[in-house]
């Protein structure tokens, strides 16, 4: 019992972790079809933002609806590489068509794997390191934030419009394979799976990091952040440091997520980029439930499998009223999301009716009991 | 005690949750194209919410009336046609998504889907994977053919090379270009400057792009103003061809002044933006409500029966009609539903189709269709001034064409 109470998010996610273990099995024992297991590896990348926004915004306080932005850069440069294999690492159809006549210096370092790796972490790292400089630097904080946010993204969303001969304006990158080559097929099912798994251990690894990091004494500054930023001030801290380094790993967590939902989906164009596709990830922390790190998770798999299984069909016209009143709901009463409501409602509604009923007890009334509530 | 119950109920709620969660993603229900029974299952796959919803339902409306028509008829090698609709929510990756889910799990004979050359594209890939057929109902940019895409509409040589050809043949020298900055307008700017290069005399004296949602256009109207183009030729889409040409008709020039010729506007557009400021334009299509055949008035007035009066057909809802008929002859021609078979059976294949006779280019599976250069009149209906003599071969390449091969406007390979 102490062990849950001390785990209870952890056990939670154990289970999700175990319960995605099993997925290939079932997929090599036929109990589930190989497409399922691509959209779950799908919903692993998501869920991977998912974290990194839960960082900043659940336990910091920094609303950002621009991660789109990084998740793309990330996305783009693995879909570069992957592109340029498709090439033998000769410039593609659409820089041709844009007057291009030799690969662009920016897509060099895509040539080779490492060097997409280590871009997948710089450029992240260097875009938001600037943006975060000067944005905390100057005390910009709260909804001003989230407006800055939104507007460099609709900047860099144009940006990457606009420059076609560079990234294939609004068709992005696609007729691409995984790292591994094809997934699709009963003879590469091989290759899912083991991207499947390499996405898992990702997940493991950034849900470990953060855990990890949220229950340091960074983690505690970052709260106190959240909760009291002119106190933090005045205790002594560098807020702006603080929020700036915990912006830039939330903005590498969302490239990883963006290289790995490369590798499923098979294309990346500047849609999820989009100020609605960032906004729309913060509403899976938001549903899940904010500043708990399961609660993204949970948030990221259940939006987008409800999405999935809601939008065809006799459905396809209205799954998104369906979607929309759900988000309505939670929001204007739930405020800790789906966690929120396990952890904190149901046992404060379980709590009041023990209590009522004790109270009748004692007062030996034969009050009828309403049945139920 | 208290604190011990609500952490067990944390636990075991999400725990249920999870399984939930995994096990409604995997509820997939077993639909195999030829199972033996007597239906067969297809796939249709547009946007039905979200920016492109308005236009792809219209195209979607044209499918499910030829599924109908054909079931009620008897279907498709004695089975009725049963479909399943994904919504693409006007994102490729969602197409990507849903086209995985329509082969992957449902296992459909065929998919009917998609508008935008995005879309597209990112399911390209998938279907090649898995070996099935796309029908891709709308005209596009060409310079792409894929053995396991069907292109019903026109490539560029079937509608942008004819319309500048009639637009030289009037007399047009001076060219204005207008498009929505995405690929097809560059793509056919690319081959318009391209042939319009090679004729003396004529020039290109302006290109431009606005922005997909752009709906401010005087700093573009004035330097169309200062070019002094005799035509302007308008790739715009969507919501900008409507700010356009009200701000085209605000400043009182209309068509006497300065012509357009559009490739993105048809009956459903010219009813938006209004027929009293359309009138008088020119567009290049393949069909129009109008076109004068026996098959057309029979596919009017059984959309209209079905979908209402005030709808109107277009060319890109008379192609996705088509491209279920063209399936079920490439069927019944290789008596099976299977993907390769009827891929076979498409080579110079041919049926009579609500434009005319149209027949199946094998080598790069576009469609030979006849070109109609046509002009939007008062009542918002649009009408022939110009045809080709039969069918116009596809050319996605446009490697018949020497303008083309001198300027290089082939892509790689």
């Amino acid at each position: 019992m102490k062990l849950l109470k001390k785990n209870g998010y952890n056990l939670c996610f154990t289970v999700i972790v175990i319960a995605l273990a099993l997925m290939p099995l079932l997929l090599l024992n036929g109990f589930v079809k190989s497409t399922t297991v691509l959209f779950l590896g799908k919903c692993m990348a998501f869920a991977i933002v998912a974290i990194g926004l839960d960082l900043i915004w659940g336990y910091t306080g920094i609303l950002s609806l621009g991660h789109g932005l990084y998740f793309c850069l990330g996305a783009y440069g693995m879909g570069m590489y992957l592109k340029m294999v498709e090439t033998h690492g000769k410039i593609t159809d659409f820089m041709q068509v844009g007057g291009l006549t030799e690969l662009p210096l920016i897509w060099k370092p895509f040539l080779s794997l490492p060097g997409t790796f280590l871009m997948i972490f710089l450029a992240p790292l260097v875009v938001s390191g600037l943006i975060g400089y000067f944005i905390f630097k100057n005390r910009v904080k709260g909804v001003y934030f989230s407006i800055i946010s939104q507007a460099l993204t609709w900047a860099a969303y144009s940006i990457f419009i606009a420059l076609s001969p560079y990234t294939n304006g609004n068709v992005g990158i696609s007729q691409i394979q995984s790292v591994l080559g094809s997934l699709r097929g009963p003879k590469n099912e091989g290759n899912l799976v083991t991207l499947f798994y390499v996405a898992l251990v990702v997940l493991i690894l950034i849900y470990a990091l953060s855990y990890f990091l949220v229950h340091t004494k960074f983690g505690k500054i970052l709260i106190a952040i959240r909760d009291g930023e002119n106190r933090t001030y005045f205790s002594g801290y560098c807020v702006s440091n603080y929020k700036n380094v915990i912006y830039m790993l939330s903005a590498i967590f969302a490239a990883v997520a963006g290289a790995l939902f490369v590798n499923f989906n098979g294309s990346i164009t500047p849609t999820q980029m989009s100020i609605t596709y960032s906004i729309t990830m913060v509403i899976w922390v938001a549903i899940g439930g904010r500043g708990t790190l399961i609660g993204a998770v949970i948030g990221a798999f259940l939006i987008n499998l409800c999405e999935y299984n809601l939008s065809s069909g006799s459905m396809a016209e209205s799954w998104q009223y369906i979607i929309g009143l759900l988000f309505v709901i939670t929001i204007l009463f739930f405020k800790g999301g789906i966690v929120g409501i396990v952890k904190d409602q149901i046992p404060a509604l379980l709590q009041k009716r023990r209590s009522r009923a004790e109270k009748e007890g004692r007062d030996h009334q034969p009050i009828p009991v309403k049945a139920e509530e | 005690m208290k604190k011990r119950m609500r952490d067990l109920l944390t636990a075991v709620t999400c725990t249920t949750l999870a399984l939930s969660m995994i096990g409604c993603g995997s509820s997939g229900t077993d639909k195999s194209a030829d199972s033996g029974e007597d239906t067969v299952t297809v796939g249709l796959l547009h946007s039905l919410t979200g920016s492109m919803a308005i236009s792809e339902g219209s195209i979607r409306d044209a499918e499910v009336l030829a599924i109908d028509e054909i079931n009620a008829d008897g279907g498709v090698l004695g089975k009725q046609i049963e479909y399943i609709e994904e919504d693409g929510a006007s994102e490729p990756s969602t197409f990507a998504t849903k086209a995985e889910k329509l082969l992957g799990e449902d296992e459909v004979a065929t998919v009917f889907g998609c508008w935008t050359s995005s879309s597209r594209k990112a399911v390209k890939q998938i279907f090649e994977d898995y070996n099935s057929l796309l029908w891709y109902p709308v005209q596009y940019e060409g310079m792409e053919s894929s053995k396991n895409i069907v292109y019903m509409g026109a490539a560029p040589n079937q509608q942008i090379v004819p319309a500048i050809e009639y637009l030289l043949d009037q007399g047009y020298t001076r060219f204005f270009l207008l498009g929505s900055d995405y690929v097809f307008p560059r793509t056919a700017n690319m081959i318009i400057n391209a042939q319009i290069d090679a004729v003396d005399g004529a020039e290109v004296v302006g290109e431009e792009y606005a922005a997909m949602d752009q709906t401010e256009f005087s700093s573009i109207i004035s330097k169309i103003e200062a070019a002094q183009p005799d035509v302007i030729i308008n790739t715009l889409n969507g919501t900008g061809n409507v700010s356009f040409f009200k701000q085209l008709a605000d400043r009182n020039i209309t068509s006497d002044d300065m012509m357009t010729m559009s490739f993105s506007i048809a009956e459903e557009e010219v009813q938006t933006i209004g027929a009293d400021i359309l009138k008088g334009n020119l567009v290049s299509w393949n069909y129009y409500e109008t076109t004068d055949t026996e098959k057309n008035q029979e596919f009017v007035k059984a959309y209209k029966e079905k979908y209402g009066e005030d709808r109107v057909t277009s060319d890109l809802a008379e192609a996705a009609y088509d491209a279920v008929y063209m399936w079920k002859a490439a069927c019944e021609k290789a008596g099976s539903f299977d993907t390769d078979a009827v891929r076979e059976a498409l080579d110079g294949l041919s049926i009579d189709a609500p434009e005319g006779t149209i027949t199946v280019n094998g080598e790069n599976q576009h469609i030979s269709k006849p070109v109609r250069i046509g002009e939007v009149k008062e009542d918002g209906l649009i009408y022939e001034v110009s045809a080709t003599d039969g069918p116009v071969e596809p050319d996605p390449y446009l490697t018949t064409y020497d303008w083309a091969v001198k300027a290089g406007v082939q892509p790689l390979e």
